[in-house]
């Protein structure tokens, strides 16, 4: 789906167009379910929030305005604010470890081991960035946004977040044991203006 | 729409290693499982129902066909395309008053809900999520219907209510998971009805119609889920 179809969906949907709202949904709910379960760790809390997420964007679709802010980035944020929130009020809140349990099908037994010890090895190292550094993966990574999406998600800006990028990655990477392969970019992913705000 | 990295893209930020160790790892243990999602979209489109909408009546009507036009458009054979865009171009030449007239108990209603069912899905979640979504539309008609104590629009809604219900019945049969979940929605639909329902108002007549087919739907359900083995998904 392309940025003019969900504009287009966004604009039914804001007339009251249910079925153009149910098509939203369907664009967003698995990134905004990934992201969700990501921080909050337990599946059946990420589910009741991805549907809280879903339900603020209804009541705040008639206020939203594009005004060149996408329509990602807006409604991340509401799922960002939403998991904040649940946080705050939730201080039992488990670890990412606690999503790691779901079995993994149609594998045999001898996969499904090593495939859950590399598994674990990922969550231990997620576990091991700093709180903004771990919300950038999911943002980008598990929720597929891009840094500007990311940045309106967050609050923050575009550069700032290609910093914290840059320096999660490299994080991971050496949590991981992963070497710099041929494909992957260097610094100039992460300009110098953005590292500032990130470090204070 | 947020502009999903490509695989070039998360190739060149992370390196391929990485990035595929990530990809894994959100497959994995951050994906919900088709149930979860089912849950999920049936719950946010409850709530979306029970929110006003603020859109002119007329104009409602008139966007629920448009609506169904470009939905159904991409599943239809060139056969049966002709006549949906006849009925679709009338509703669209005809303006407003199309939108009128295709409210319950209009000249139109029947042919619009002739459209709806036309462009259902053929089988599958996609039939089953179509049919409740049409179901739903029936008993927010209903409840406007009776709201504005319009009796020929509340008994138009309940009968196409009914027979809708038992041919969502008779789609979901063989699936376990198809048939819970309508039942999900048609027990919503009864609380709902009953909490309409008054005592010794004309307009309630329509609603324990309504009510006694609602409850019928349920038990119809709860015996093919007894009738289907256990380890149909």
């Amino acid at each position: 789906m392309n940025d003019e179809t969900i504009d287009r969906l966004v604009a039914q949907a804001q007339q009251g167009d249910l079925q153009a709202f149910a098509s939203i949904f369907d664009a967003y709910h698995v990134q905004v379910y990934r992201f969700v379960a990501s921080r909050v760790g337990n599946p059946s809390d990420a589910e009741d929030l991805t549907q809280l997420v879903f339900v603020k964007a209804l009541e705040a679709l008639p206020r939203f305005a594009a005004r060149g802010i996408p329509f990602g980035g807006w409604l991340f944020r509401l799922a960002r604010n939403t998991v904040i929130d649940h946080v705050r009020t939730r201080r039992e809140h488990s670890e990412l470890e606690t999503v790691s349990n779901r079995a993994t099908d149609d594998v045999g037994p001898e996969v499904i081991t090593v495939l859950r010890d590399d598994l674990n090895a990922v969550a231990i190292a997620l576990a091991e960035l700093t709180e903004d550094q771990r919300e950038v993966i999911s943002l980008r990574f598990f929720a597929g946004l891009s840094a500007r999406e990311a940045a309106e998600a967050m609050g923050r800006q575009e550069g700032t977040i290609r910093g914290l990028q840059f320096r999660a990655i490299g994080a991971l990477r050496r949590s991981l044991g992963i070497e710099l392969s041929g494909g992957a970019e260097g610094p100039d992913e992460a300009p110098a203006a953005a590292t500032s705000e990130a470090q204070a | 729409m947020m502009r999903k990295m490509n695989d070039r893209d998360t190739t060149r930020i992370a390196g391929e290693e990485l990035e595929r160790e990530l990809r894994t790892y959100a497959s994995a243990r951050l994906s919900p499982d088709r149930f979860a999602s089912q849950r999920m979209r049936a719950a946010v489109l409850d709530q979306a129902r029970l929110l006003p909408l603020e859109v002119e009546p007329a104009r409602s009507h008139r966007l629920d066909v448009l609506a169904a036009f470009r939905l159904g458009i991409s599943r239809l054979s060139g056969r049966r395309l002709a006549p949906v865009a006849l009925v679709a171009a009338l509703a669209i030449g005809a303006g407003s008053a199309a939108g009128v007239a295709a409210s319950p108990g209009g000249p139109l209603y029947d042919a619009r809900l002739w459209l709806e069912t036309a462009l259902l899905p053929t089988n599958g979640v996609a039939r089953t999520d179509a049919q409740e979504a049409q179901l739903s539309e029936r008993i927010d008609e209903l409840t406007g219907a009776v709201g504005d104590g319009n009796t020929a629009g509340a008994d138009a809604a309940a009968n196409a209510y009914g027979q809708e219900v038992d041919a969502a019945v008779t789609s979901a049969a063989q699936s376990r998971a198809d048939l819970l979940q309508l039942r999900i929605t048609v027990a919503r639909h009864l609380a709902h009805l009953q909490s309409l329902a008054l005592p010794n108002d004309k307009a309630s007549a329509n609603l324990r119609i309504l009510i006694a087919k609602a409850q019928a739907a349920l038990a119809a359900i709860d015996a093919k889920l007894a009738a289907l083995p256990t380890s149909t998904p």
